[in-house]
């Protein structure tokens, strides 16, 4: 199957526009996070690439960035995960099949996907972090043959918080594909891993010299876990995260994204962890 | 030295060799200037008094600019007091820049309308504006340079600057007075006018005369200086305003020592400076506001009482708000140091890396509008000389 | 048995000389387990200690009134606890295989012994069982932050 094709950068009139899109499904993951299909009213599809996200707009309420969690394979449905931390994404977990919502974009740079062609694929997700992820994965899957050594390790803060449980079934029961799943706290019914996903590392196999780790989760998480992958041998330019920040206008324009000299909607939000890993130790930058 | 975004393509036409028009209009003459700018149909903007400050308005004649007036300005301090002539610009610049046209305050961005359930978008139109600008400082063009990068130059083009600046003609002025919160100088952006300007004009003031040596800085310029009424500029003409740059330059109020900023500030992040200045800092975004190329913004959603559209819209917002960095409802920035800081190291370091050019042009507004008088080149100066000493 | 190839996913092993490793290969044996077994409980006397070869053996701790809940999870390589080395001597926690799981254990009390009388050896294994402790402690402090809870 063949890679995805960019999509161009929208033109000045487009870039702060929003397309009209309609809820077409709405399936609980989490007691507090949704995953939300959508689809265009004019019909056209949004075609993105792993790591993009889209300003995501609730009429009466907000607008927010939220990663794109679909399949870029097939861009006709948008689909998103989302989890209810503050006004808009509380609106949004609260949407009903039916309901019309603004998006635009896609924004941002997505994940190195072609730069881990041929190497071992190493992809850390944790809490709502697999939701930009999961394109990537699927994107992988699609073309299994590209890719050396594939592991996935995924840290949810308890069983009940396991985001994609059916897929993750269907990704652990493949021969192809690692994937390793653990909490920071079980329940009686867990007999999975429990401890922080730096403690699956040793796990799963890679070739440190010709890896490509693809990190995503809360920063503390993300820098752990580049830490004990440097251990290991692997190098920061290899490994790569994807930082949140405050956004408005996700052009870079509204200066509030600003991490250091990188405007994270336009520079990122995936940025590899050699050019940041000195401004994450750099508190309340 | 800093690189300058391009001026908007009709002015760089003329600029490139070709002889320059230059005139020496009389005071008497220069309401003329007025008459061709207006007849062209330019809605033009000056500086002009109101309450106590010289700000830029609309003007309609010679007679509302700020004739026989100057300015005092220091740290946390500004204010007008009566010139012993009758000069129309000797003083620097007020808490107004010339953004507050080109990026205005607030714009509507777009109009949303709820039928049903399903949502209609549509983008608000930008109103047709054709300004002249009376009274443009070397630093403001260095600014309006620099914001020409922002909205223009860095991949996304923004609608109601790029109509702003379109059409935009610009009188540029050779300052006669430095302020006392300057520093052009040091910023490489003044006093004098290099380019960016279709006009540019020297005032000489005397006893015997009161004159305004201008030059043309494209077509357009040309074309107004051709329906002014003057003499030929001579040698003793041009010898007067390179005499009144240079005197301009060397009263400059500040200074600011710019070798390695950038690395200066990056590489001293947790400096105790920065707790020293976030003590005297009451965040209160006037530094900010005046600031000629501070951009940042935010948007609002205003919905109408019946639920059924509401509108989107743009205005100036300042990185020294606490909810500015605000992450699902926590701010990153949860300090006033940290919020300085950021303030301070994308102006004078990070913007380097971003537009290719410093983003400050040495008004020295910050300074004088700041109300506990922070200053910038002190700011600088202290973390230079701590380290130096350390050495 | 052969400790060689269990050597060298345990950071342990790995550390010790060759002699060292036959020494502590006299005083091992494989044990399997199934699913649910327990191999310590909490508070016992630490007189066996476990490297894991295969599977997954949780740590939990019981109490009354609550289902005792896994709040840490050891794989392969991993040494299953380190109180063996401390006074009392005596287990902080229950160990209860998660999954089919394959071990080797060794004999603490011998190997304490051992120690006692090789300073060398007694070094080694005190750094390599320290080194394991620091791990779980940063690894428990990151879970303690609770980094996925919404804030």
């Amino acid at each position: 199957m063949a890679s995805i094709a960019y999509s161009d950068r929208a033109d000045a009139t487009e870039a702060t526009l929003p397309r009209a899109f309609r809820v077409t499904s709405h399936r609980a993951e989490t007691r507090d996070t949704v995953t939300l299909e959508l689809e265009p009213e004019d019909g056209t599809p949004l075609t993105f690439l792993p790591g993009q996200f889209t300003m995501f707009y609730v009429f009466g309420v907000g607008e927010v960035p939220i990663s794109i969690s679909g399949d870029p394979h097939h861009p006709a449905t948008l689909v998103h995960t989302v989890r209810s931390v503050g006004a808009v994404t509380e609106a949004i977990v609260g949407l009903s099949v039916g309901d019309g919502v603004g998006i635009r974009g896609p924004y941002g740079v997505g994940w190195p996907v072609a730069e881990a062609e041929g190497k071992d694929l190493v992809v850390v997700a944790g809490g709502i972090g697999l939701a930009p992820l999961r394109p990537v994965v699927l994107d992988v899957l699609a073309r299994r043959d590209r890719f050396g050594v594939v592991s996935i390790i995924y840290g949810a803060r308890s069983p009940g918080d396991l985001l994609f449980e059916h897929e993750l079934h269907l990704w652990r029961s493949r021969f192809d594909m690692e994937t390793e799943v653990t909490v920071d706290r079980s329940d009686e019914n867990w007999f999975g891993d429990v401890g922080v996903v730096t403690g699956l590392l040793p796990r799963v196999s890679f070739d440190p010299a010709n890896t490509v780790a693809m990190l995503c989760g809360p920063e503390i998480m993300m820098k752990v876990v580049a830490n004990e992958m440097a251990l290991r041998g692997v190098g920061a330019e290899n490994m790569h995260v994807s930082v949140e920040r405050n956004m408005k206008c996700a052009i870079g324009f509204c200066g509030h994204c600003q991490f250091g000299r990188d405007f994270i909607c336009r520079d990122g939000p995936v940025l590899p962890y050699a050019r940041v890993a000195e401004r994450l130790r750099v508190s309340q930058l | 030295m800093p690189r300058y975004a391009e001026p908007p393509r009709r002015v760089l036409s003329l600029c490139d060799g070709a002889h320059l028009s230059q005139l020496v209009v009389d005071r008497s003459d220069i309401g003329a200037l007025f008459d061709v700018l207006l007849s062209d149909g330019y809605t033009v903007m000056g500086p002009t008094v109101q309450d106590e400050a010289i700000v830029y308005d609309q003007l309609d004649a010679v007679d509302d600019l700020p004739i026989g007036w100057t300015d005092e300005q220091d740290g946390g301090k500004y204010r007008l007091l009566p010139r012993e002539d009758q000069a129309l610009f000797g003083y620097a610049v007020g808490q107004h820049s010339w953004k507050k046209l080109l990026f205005p305050p607030r714009v509507t961005l777009l109009q949303v309308t709820r039928t049903n359930g399903s949502l209609e978008f549509a983008q608000s139109e930008v109103p047709e504006v054709r300004y002249a600008f009376l009274g443009v400082r070397a630093c403001e063009l260095a600014a309006i340079s620099i914001q020409d990068r922002v909205f223009l130059g860095s991949g996304q083009v923004d609608r109601t600057y790029q109509t702003a600046r379109r059409d935009m003609f610009t009188v540029a002025i050779n300052c006669m007075v430095a302020g006392g919160t300057c520093f052009c100088v040091s910023m490489e952006t003044g006093p004098r006018c290099t380019s960016g300007y279709d006009l540019v004009l020297t005032e000489v003031i005397d006893t015997d005369r009161h004159e305004f040596v201008f030059e043309a800085g494209s077509m357009a310029g040309e074309d107004v200086l051709s329906r002014l009424h003057g003499r030929a500029a001579a040698e003793p003409d041009l010898a007067r305003v390179e005499y009144i740059v240079d005197q301009t330059a060397a009263s400059m109020g500040r200074r600011m020592d710019t070798t390695g900023i950038k690395e200066l500030l990056l590489e001293n992040l947790e400096h105790p400076r920065w707790d020293d200045v976030a003590q005297r800092c009451l965040a209160c975004t006037n530094c900010t506001l005046v600031c000629p190329t501070c951009f940042c913004s935010t948007t609002e959603d205003t919905v109408t009482l019946d639920g059924l559209s509401s509108t989107r819209s743009r205005s100036w917002d300042s990185c020294f708000t606490l909810d500015f960095s605000s992450l699902h409802g926590v701010p990153i920035r949860d300090s006033t140091r940290s919020r300085y800081r950021q303030w301070m190291t994308h102006k004078l370091a990070t913007w380097f890396d971003q537009f290719g050019s410093s983003g400050c042009v040495g008004c020295g507004r910050c300074i004088t509008w700041c109300p506990v008088g922070i200053d910038i080149t002190e700011e600088v100066a202290a973390i230079r000389a701590s380290l130096e000493t350390v050495k | 048995m052969n400790l060689q190839s269990v050597r060298q996913n345990s950071e342990l092993l790995t550390r010790l000389t060759n002699t060292e490793l036959d020494l502590f290969e006299s005083l091992s044996s494989e044990v399997h387990v199934v699913n649910g077994e327990i191999l310590f409980e909490e508070g016992g006397a630490a007189d066996m200690f476990y490297i894991i070869v295969e599977g997954k053996v949780g740590l939990e701790l019981t109490s009354p009134g609550r289902t005792p809940m896994v709040i840490q999870s050891l794989g392969p390589g991993d040494l299953v606890g380190v109180s063996w080395f401390f006074p009392p001597f005596r287990w902080n926690w229950r160990a209860r295989a998660l999954e089919e799981t394959d071990l080797i254990a060794f004999d603490a009390v011998e190997v304490r012994r051992q120690c006692g009388l090789n300073r060398d050896l007694d070094l080694e294994v005190l750094e390599a069982v320290a080194e394991e402790a620091v791990r779980r402690l940063h690894r428990t402090r990151i879970q303690l932050l609770d980094l996925y809870r919404s804030t």
